[in-house]
Protein backbone atom coordinates (compact mmCIF):
# COMPACT_ATOMS: atom_id res chain seq x y z
CA UNK A 1 0.00 0.00 0.00
CA UNK A 2 1.27 3.62 -0.82
CA UNK A 3 2.71 5.25 2.29
CA UNK A 4 0.48 8.08 1.07
CA UNK A 5 -2.15 6.41 -1.07
CA UNK A 6 -5.69 7.33 -0.07
CA UNK A 7 -6.26 3.97 1.68
CA UNK A 8 -3.12 4.60 3.60
CA UNK A 9 -4.66 7.70 4.59
CA UNK A 10 -8.27 6.60 5.83
CA UNK A 11 -7.13 3.68 7.88
CA UNK A 12 -4.15 5.10 9.57
CA UNK A 13 -6.08 6.54 11.92
CA UNK A 14 -7.03 3.60 12.93
CA UNK A 15 -4.77 1.83 14.77
CA UNK A 16 -0.95 2.43 13.53
CA UNK A 17 -1.33 6.46 14.19
CA UNK A 18 -4.66 6.15 16.34
CA UNK A 19 -4.82 9.64 17.87
CA UNK A 20 -5.36 8.34 21.51
CA UNK A 21 -3.73 4.80 21.73
CA UNK A 22 -0.67 5.99 19.41
CA UNK A 23 -0.54 9.42 19.43
CA UNK A 24 -1.82 9.90 23.40
CA UNK A 25 -4.21 13.40 22.00
CA UNK A 26 -7.70 13.82 23.55
CA UNK A 27 -6.86 12.56 26.99
CA UNK A 28 -9.25 14.59 28.89
CA UNK A 29 -12.47 13.32 26.68
CA UNK A 30 -11.43 9.90 26.63
CA UNK A 31 -11.31 9.77 30.46
CA UNK A 32 -14.53 11.66 31.00
CA UNK A 33 -16.90 10.49 28.67
CA UNK A 34 -16.11 6.80 28.37
CA UNK A 35 -17.95 5.46 31.59
CA UNK A 36 -20.58 4.92 29.08
CA UNK A 37 -20.91 3.28 26.03
CA UNK A 38 -23.40 5.93 24.52
CA UNK A 39 -21.66 8.75 26.03
CA UNK A 40 -18.66 7.54 24.08
CA UNK A 41 -20.49 6.70 21.13
CA UNK A 42 -21.64 10.30 20.79
CA UNK A 43 -18.66 11.47 22.37
CA UNK A 44 -16.80 10.20 19.36
CA UNK A 45 -19.36 10.86 16.44
CA UNK A 46 -19.36 14.65 17.02
CA UNK A 47 -15.65 15.00 17.69
CA UNK A 48 -15.41 13.25 14.07
CA UNK A 49 -18.21 15.52 12.41
CA UNK A 50 -16.30 18.51 14.07
CA UNK A 51 -12.91 16.98 12.18
CA UNK A 52 -14.34 16.10 8.77
CA UNK A 53 -15.84 19.53 8.58
CA UNK A 54 -13.11 21.55 9.65
CA UNK A 55 -10.19 19.24 7.81
CA UNK A 56 -12.66 20.28 4.83
CA UNK A 57 -12.56 24.19 5.05
CA UNK A 58 -9.52 24.02 6.66
CA UNK A 59 -8.15 22.32 3.70
CA UNK A 60 -9.97 24.47 1.02
CA UNK A 61 -9.05 28.12 2.55
CA UNK A 62 -5.09 26.93 2.85
CA UNK A 63 -3.72 28.84 0.18
CA UNK A 64 -6.02 31.96 1.40
CA UNK A 65 -5.29 31.76 5.17
CA UNK A 66 -1.96 33.77 5.61
CA UNK A 67 0.74 31.95 8.10
CA UNK A 68 0.53 34.67 11.10
CA UNK A 69 -2.59 33.83 11.72
CA UNK A 70 -3.52 30.45 11.16
CA UNK A 71 -3.73 29.21 14.68
CA UNK A 72 -6.34 32.00 15.60
CA UNK A 73 -8.60 30.87 11.98
CA UNK A 74 -8.41 27.47 12.89
CA UNK A 75 -9.83 27.91 15.98
CA UNK A 76 -12.95 30.29 14.89
CA UNK A 77 -13.35 27.19 12.26
CA UNK A 78 -13.32 24.58 14.65
CA UNK A 79 -15.26 26.54 17.39
CA UNK A 80 -17.89 27.52 14.84
CA UNK A 81 -18.17 23.64 13.72
CA UNK A 82 -18.70 22.95 17.50
CA UNK A 83 -21.02 25.37 18.12
CA UNK A 84 -22.75 23.78 15.09
CA UNK A 85 -23.08 20.71 16.90
CA UNK A 86 -24.01 21.93 19.98
CA UNK A 87 -26.79 23.54 18.69
CA UNK A 88 -28.28 20.71 16.85
CA UNK A 89 -27.09 18.56 19.35
CA UNK A 90 -29.17 20.32 22.29
CA UNK A 91 -32.17 20.83 19.52
CA UNK A 92 -32.31 17.53 18.28
CA UNK A 93 -30.85 15.47 21.07
CA UNK A 94 -31.17 16.78 24.09
CA UNK A 95 -30.41 13.84 26.56
CA UNK A 96 -27.10 13.17 24.27
CA UNK A 97 -26.53 17.02 24.93
CA UNK A 98 -27.02 16.53 28.55
CA UNK A 99 -25.03 13.30 28.99
CA UNK A 100 -22.19 15.17 27.51
CA UNK A 101 -21.71 18.02 29.34
CA UNK A 102 -19.27 20.65 29.24
CA UNK A 103 -16.98 17.98 27.16
CA UNK A 104 -19.28 18.57 23.90
CA UNK A 105 -18.16 22.28 23.94
CA UNK A 106 -14.22 21.74 25.02
CA UNK A 107 -13.92 20.16 21.90
CA UNK A 108 -13.44 23.41 20.16
CA UNK A 109 -9.88 23.14 22.20
CA UNK A 110 -9.49 19.10 21.47
CA UNK A 111 -5.92 18.46 20.38
CA UNK A 112 -6.60 16.23 17.58
CA UNK A 113 -9.05 18.15 15.76
CA UNK A 114 -6.61 21.32 16.35
CA UNK A 115 -3.24 18.52 15.65
CA UNK A 116 -5.04 17.46 12.19
CA UNK A 117 -5.75 20.93 11.06
CA UNK A 118 -1.73 22.17 11.63
CA UNK A 119 -0.39 18.64 10.37
CA UNK A 120 -2.46 17.68 7.65
CA UNK A 121 -5.13 19.90 6.52
CA UNK A 122 -3.17 22.88 5.91
CA UNK A 123 -1.23 20.92 3.88
CA UNK A 124 -2.75 18.71 1.94
CA UNK A 125 -5.85 18.90 -0.87
CA UNK A 126 -9.18 18.33 0.17
CA UNK A 127 -10.36 15.19 -0.67
CA UNK A 128 -6.75 13.86 1.34
CA UNK A 129 -8.22 16.17 4.49
CA UNK A 130 -11.28 14.76 4.36
CA UNK A 131 -10.20 10.93 4.43
CA UNK A 132 -7.58 11.92 7.15
CA UNK A 133 -10.72 13.53 9.51
CA UNK A 134 -12.60 10.52 8.52
CA UNK A 135 -9.90 7.98 9.53
CA UNK A 136 -9.10 9.59 12.92
CA UNK A 137 -12.61 10.19 13.26
CA UNK A 138 -13.64 6.90 13.33
CA UNK A 139 -10.16 5.65 15.32
CA UNK A 140 -10.79 8.38 18.50
CA UNK A 141 -14.84 6.98 18.18
CA UNK A 142 -13.54 3.40 18.34
CA UNK A 143 -10.70 4.07 21.06
CA UNK A 144 -13.30 5.29 23.04
CA UNK A 145 -16.05 3.13 22.58
CA UNK A 146 -13.50 -0.25 23.66
CA UNK A 147 -12.55 1.84 26.50
CA UNK A 148 -16.01 2.29 27.23
CA UNK A 149 -17.06 -1.38 26.87
CA UNK A 150 -14.92 -2.39 29.47
CA UNK A 151 -15.80 0.44 32.21
CA UNK A 152 -19.24 0.17 31.41
CA UNK A 153 -19.53 -3.50 31.30
CA UNK A 154 -17.48 -4.79 34.07
CA UNK A 155 -17.80 -1.12 36.17
CA UNK A 156 -21.62 -0.87 35.78
CA UNK A 157 -22.45 -4.27 34.85
CA UNK A 158 -24.54 -2.92 31.85
CA UNK A 159 -23.76 -2.23 28.29
CA UNK A 160 -25.27 0.84 26.61
CA UNK A 161 -27.86 1.38 29.80
CA UNK A 162 -29.08 -2.32 29.64
CA UNK A 163 -28.07 -4.34 32.56
CA UNK A 164 -25.88 -7.83 31.95
CA UNK A 165 -27.34 -10.57 34.36
CA UNK A 166 -24.85 -11.74 36.90
CA UNK A 167 -22.45 -8.92 36.02
CA UNK A 168 -24.55 -6.29 37.42
CA UNK A 169 -24.23 -8.22 40.96
CA UNK A 170 -20.78 -8.26 40.71
CA UNK A 171 -19.16 -4.86 39.64
CA UNK A 172 -16.06 -3.53 39.66
CA UNK A 173 -16.63 0.19 40.77
CA UNK A 174 -13.09 1.38 40.80
CA UNK A 175 -13.58 1.04 36.58
CA UNK A 176 -15.84 3.98 36.11
CA UNK A 177 -13.49 6.13 38.85
CA UNK A 178 -11.28 8.61 37.07
CA UNK A 179 -8.12 5.75 38.33
CA UNK A 180 -9.99 3.14 37.35
CA UNK A 181 -10.15 4.81 33.45
CA UNK A 182 -6.53 5.45 33.35
CA UNK A 183 -5.75 2.11 34.70
CA UNK A 184 -7.98 1.07 31.13
CA UNK A 185 -6.34 4.02 28.92
CA UNK A 186 -2.62 2.31 30.03
CA UNK A 187 -3.96 -1.32 29.44
CA UNK A 188 -5.16 -0.24 26.04
CA UNK A 189 -1.88 1.54 24.88
CA UNK A 190 0.20 -1.41 26.04
CA UNK A 191 -2.39 -3.88 23.90
CA UNK A 192 -2.07 -1.32 20.72
CA UNK A 193 1.82 -1.58 20.84
CA UNK A 194 1.64 -4.99 21.61
CA UNK A 195 -0.11 -5.07 18.31
CA UNK A 196 1.50 -3.16 16.00
CA UNK A 197 4.88 -4.47 16.97
CA UNK A 198 6.56 -1.39 17.20
CA UNK A 199 5.67 -0.78 13.88
CA UNK A 200 3.65 2.64 15.25
CA UNK A 201 5.07 5.49 15.12
CA UNK A 202 7.82 6.44 17.84
CA UNK A 203 7.96 10.33 19.09
CA UNK A 204 11.23 10.57 16.89
CA UNK A 205 9.31 9.65 13.87
CA UNK A 206 7.65 13.00 14.37
CA UNK A 207 9.43 15.93 12.73
CA UNK A 208 9.56 19.65 13.99
CA UNK A 209 8.35 20.70 10.49
CA UNK A 210 4.84 22.16 10.72
CA UNK A 211 4.54 21.33 14.43
CA UNK A 212 2.72 24.65 16.06
CA UNK A 213 4.80 23.59 19.35
CA UNK A 214 8.41 23.54 18.19
CA UNK A 215 8.98 26.93 18.84
CA UNK A 216 8.59 26.67 22.48
CA UNK A 217 9.65 23.14 22.84
CA UNK A 218 13.41 23.65 21.59
CA UNK A 219 12.96 21.01 19.29
CA UNK A 220 13.03 18.07 21.02
CA UNK A 221 11.42 15.58 18.97
CA UNK A 222 13.98 16.24 16.60
CA UNK A 223 16.52 16.01 19.43
CA UNK A 224 17.89 19.21 19.63
CA UNK A 225 16.41 20.35 22.94
CA UNK A 226 14.82 18.94 25.70
CA UNK A 227 16.73 15.03 25.68
CA UNK A 228 14.30 12.12 25.69
CA UNK A 229 14.63 9.95 28.48
CA UNK A 230 16.11 6.52 28.29
CA UNK B 1 2.12 46.41 6.35
CA UNK B 2 0.63 44.86 3.57
CA UNK B 3 1.12 41.32 5.44
CA UNK B 4 -0.76 42.99 8.38
CA UNK B 5 -3.65 44.15 6.42
CA UNK B 6 -4.20 40.94 4.17
CA UNK B 7 -4.07 38.54 8.10
CA UNK B 8 -6.45 40.76 9.66
CA UNK B 9 -8.65 41.08 6.86
CA UNK B 10 -9.13 37.31 6.35
CA UNK B 11 -9.44 36.77 10.14
CA UNK B 12 -12.14 39.26 9.75
CA UNK B 13 -13.80 37.62 6.58
CA UNK B 14 -13.59 33.84 9.04
CA UNK B 15 -15.06 35.63 12.02
CA UNK B 16 -17.96 37.29 10.12
CA UNK B 17 -18.69 33.75 7.60
CA UNK B 18 -19.18 31.58 11.01
CA UNK B 19 -21.18 34.64 12.72
CA UNK B 20 -23.34 34.01 9.64
CA UNK B 21 -22.96 30.51 9.99
CA UNK B 22 -24.63 30.25 13.77
CA UNK B 23 -27.12 32.59 13.32
CA UNK B 24 -28.84 30.81 10.72
CA UNK B 25 -28.28 27.66 12.76
CA UNK B 26 -29.21 29.58 15.60
CA UNK B 27 -32.79 30.91 14.02
CA UNK B 28 -33.55 27.10 13.14
CA UNK B 29 -32.69 25.69 16.85
CA UNK B 30 -33.67 28.17 19.12
CA UNK B 31 -37.49 27.59 18.55
CA UNK B 32 -36.88 23.79 18.88
CA UNK B 33 -34.33 24.33 22.01
CA UNK B 34 -36.92 26.30 23.38
CA UNK B 35 -39.83 23.78 23.25
CA UNK B 36 -37.63 21.36 24.63
CA UNK B 37 -37.15 22.87 27.63
CA UNK B 38 -40.47 23.82 28.57
CA UNK B 39 -41.24 20.16 28.33
CA UNK B 40 -39.02 19.23 30.52
CA UNK B 41 -40.10 21.85 33.14
CA UNK B 42 -43.42 20.50 32.86
CA UNK B 43 -42.02 17.29 33.10
CA UNK B 44 -39.95 18.20 36.36
CA UNK B 45 -42.94 20.08 37.84
CA UNK B 46 -44.94 16.81 37.23
CA UNK B 47 -42.33 14.84 39.43
CA UNK B 48 -43.18 16.69 42.73
CA UNK B 49 -46.66 17.02 42.02
CA UNK B 50 -47.93 14.25 39.75
CA UNK B 51 -51.55 14.66 40.36
CA UNK B 52 -50.96 18.53 38.89
CA UNK B 53 -52.08 19.11 35.53
CA UNK B 54 -52.44 22.47 33.57
CA UNK B 55 -49.33 24.39 35.64
CA UNK B 56 -49.35 28.34 34.93
CA UNK B 57 -46.70 30.32 36.27
CA UNK B 58 -47.50 33.27 38.88
CA UNK B 59 -46.28 36.18 38.97
CA UNK B 60 -44.13 36.46 42.25
CA UNK B 61 -43.26 40.47 42.49
CA UNK B 62 -46.83 40.90 43.44
CA UNK B 63 -46.54 38.96 47.12
CA UNK B 64 -44.12 39.39 50.36
CA UNK B 65 -42.69 35.93 49.65
CA UNK B 66 -39.77 34.47 51.05
CA UNK B 67 -36.89 35.38 49.40
CA UNK B 68 -35.37 31.70 48.35
CA UNK B 69 -38.36 31.79 45.96
CA UNK B 70 -37.14 32.51 42.38
CA UNK B 71 -40.65 30.64 40.30
CA UNK B 72 -43.82 30.03 41.83
CA UNK B 73 -46.56 27.56 39.01
CA UNK B 74 -49.95 27.28 40.53
CA UNK B 75 -51.86 23.81 39.42
CA UNK B 76 -54.84 23.68 37.85
CA UNK B 77 -56.51 21.47 39.93
CA UNK B 78 -55.38 23.88 43.40
CA UNK B 79 -51.88 23.60 44.94
CA UNK B 80 -48.41 25.20 44.12
CA UNK B 81 -44.99 23.95 42.72
CA UNK B 82 -42.05 26.74 44.20
CA UNK B 83 -39.10 26.88 42.69
CA UNK B 84 -36.04 27.55 45.87
CA UNK B 85 -33.04 28.77 45.29
CA UNK B 86 -31.25 28.37 48.46
CA UNK B 87 -27.26 28.36 49.82
CA UNK B 88 -25.85 24.87 51.73
CA UNK B 89 -22.77 24.42 52.13
CA UNK B 90 -22.44 26.16 49.19
CA UNK B 91 -24.14 28.38 47.08
CA UNK B 92 -26.77 27.81 44.12
CA UNK B 93 -28.89 24.55 45.54
CA UNK B 94 -32.02 24.71 43.38
CA UNK B 95 -34.88 22.69 45.15
CA UNK B 96 -38.38 22.53 43.51
CA UNK B 97 -41.21 21.49 45.68
CA UNK B 98 -44.87 20.53 45.31
CA UNK B 99 -47.53 21.80 47.68
CA UNK B 100 -51.33 20.60 47.36
CA UNK B 101 -54.36 22.56 48.30
CA UNK B 102 -53.87 20.87 51.60
CA UNK B 103 -50.87 22.36 52.54
CA UNK B 104 -48.86 18.94 52.36
CA UNK B 105 -45.78 18.65 50.13
CA UNK B 106 -46.59 16.31 47.40
CA UNK B 107 -43.00 16.03 46.10
CA UNK B 108 -39.61 17.78 46.44
CA UNK B 109 -36.27 17.13 43.97
CA UNK B 110 -33.07 18.85 43.67
CA UNK B 111 -32.76 20.24 40.36
CA UNK B 112 -28.72 21.05 40.85
CA UNK B 113 -26.40 21.90 43.84
CA UNK B 114 -23.04 21.77 44.67
CA UNK B 115 -22.85 20.56 48.10
CA UNK B 116 -19.77 17.89 48.61
CA UNK B 117 -21.14 14.80 49.33
CA UNK B 118 -24.42 14.55 46.50
CA UNK B 119 -26.91 12.98 49.23
CA UNK B 120 -29.49 16.24 48.76
CA UNK B 121 -30.79 14.25 45.65
CA UNK B 122 -32.69 11.96 47.76
CA UNK B 123 -33.84 14.22 50.56
CA UNK B 124 -37.31 14.69 48.44
CA UNK B 125 -38.29 11.45 49.11
CA UNK B 126 -38.27 12.37 52.68
CA UNK B 127 -40.31 15.84 52.49
CA UNK B 128 -42.92 13.80 51.10
CA UNK B 129 -46.79 14.36 53.41
CA UNK B 130 -44.85 17.00 55.09
CA UNK B 131 -46.82 19.91 56.55
CA UNK B 132 -45.74 23.54 58.00
CA UNK B 133 -46.43 21.18 61.58
CA UNK B 134 -44.64 18.45 60.83
CA UNK B 135 -41.65 19.53 58.77
CA UNK B 136 -39.66 19.76 61.96
CA UNK B 137 -39.81 16.45 63.11
CA UNK B 138 -38.39 14.89 59.81
CA UNK B 139 -35.72 12.29 60.75
CA UNK B 140 -33.52 12.91 57.05
CA UNK B 141 -33.77 16.23 56.91
CA UNK B 142 -33.01 16.81 60.16
CA UNK B 143 -30.96 20.20 60.13
CA UNK B 144 -28.16 18.95 61.72
CA UNK B 145 -25.71 19.97 59.04
CA UNK B 146 -25.09 23.26 56.56
CA UNK B 147 -27.32 20.93 53.69
CA UNK B 148 -30.06 19.56 55.47
CA UNK B 149 -31.07 22.84 57.40
CA UNK B 150 -30.94 24.60 54.15
CA UNK B 151 -32.95 21.87 52.41
CA UNK B 152 -35.28 21.85 55.30
CA UNK B 153 -35.71 25.60 55.28
CA UNK B 154 -36.49 25.83 51.73
CA UNK B 155 -39.07 23.37 52.37
CA UNK B 156 -40.79 25.70 54.84
CA UNK B 157 -40.20 28.58 52.42
CA UNK B 158 -42.53 26.74 50.08
CA UNK B 159 -45.08 26.06 53.07
CA UNK B 160 -45.21 28.98 53.58
CA UNK B 161 -45.06 30.63 50.30
CA UNK B 162 -48.34 28.18 49.35
CA UNK B 163 -50.05 29.55 52.67
CA UNK B 164 -49.81 33.24 51.16
CA UNK B 165 -50.40 32.45 47.64
CA UNK B 166 -53.68 30.85 48.92
CA UNK B 167 -54.80 33.03 50.90
CA UNK B 168 -54.27 36.18 49.11
CA UNK B 169 -56.04 34.46 46.11
CA UNK B 170 -59.14 33.26 48.48
CA UNK B 171 -59.39 36.91 49.81
CA UNK B 172 -59.22 38.07 45.97
CA UNK B 173 -62.14 35.58 45.13
CA UNK B 174 -64.21 36.41 48.43
CA UNK B 175 -64.87 32.69 48.38
CA UNK B 176 -64.80 30.04 51.57
CA UNK B 177 -60.82 29.37 50.00
CA UNK B 178 -59.19 25.99 50.60
CA UNK B 179 -58.01 23.97 53.57
CA UNK B 180 -54.75 26.38 52.91
CA UNK B 181 -56.05 29.80 53.27
CA UNK B 182 -57.90 28.95 56.41
CA UNK B 183 -54.54 27.51 57.87
CA UNK B 184 -52.90 30.89 56.60
CA UNK B 185 -55.91 33.09 58.04
CA UNK B 186 -55.52 30.47 61.59
CA UNK B 187 -51.34 31.61 61.57
CA UNK B 188 -51.83 35.23 60.65
CA UNK B 189 -49.52 35.18 57.89
CA UNK B 190 -52.28 37.25 55.32
CA UNK B 191 -50.12 40.16 57.63
CA UNK B 192 -47.47 39.18 55.27
CA UNK B 193 -49.10 39.93 52.10
CA UNK B 194 -48.86 43.50 50.35
CA UNK B 195 -51.30 45.24 50.10
CA UNK B 196 -52.91 44.18 46.15
CA UNK B 197 -56.11 45.75 45.48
Amino acid sequence: MKKNGNMAILIKGLLLENPVFVLILGTCPTLATTTTVIGALAMGLAAAAVLICSNVVISLFRKLIPETVRIPCYIVIIAGFVTLVQMFMHAFLPELYDLLGVYLALITVNCIILGRAEMFAGKNSVGKSALDGIGMGLGFTLALLSIAVIREVFGSGSFAGMEIPFLRDHTVDFLVKAPGGMLVYGVMIALVSWLTHGRAPRKKSFSCAGCASAAYCSGSCDGAGVKEEA
Amino acid sequence: MKSYIKSIAVLTLICAAVAVLLSGANAITAPIIEENEAAAAMEALKVVMPEGADFQPVEIGRYALPETVTEVYRAGGGGYVVTLETVGYATGMVILCGVDQNGVVTGAICLSSSETLGYEADYGAAAVGATAETVDGLDVISGATMTTEAYKNAIKDALETALILSSEEAGASGGAGTALSGAAAALGICGLLKGVA
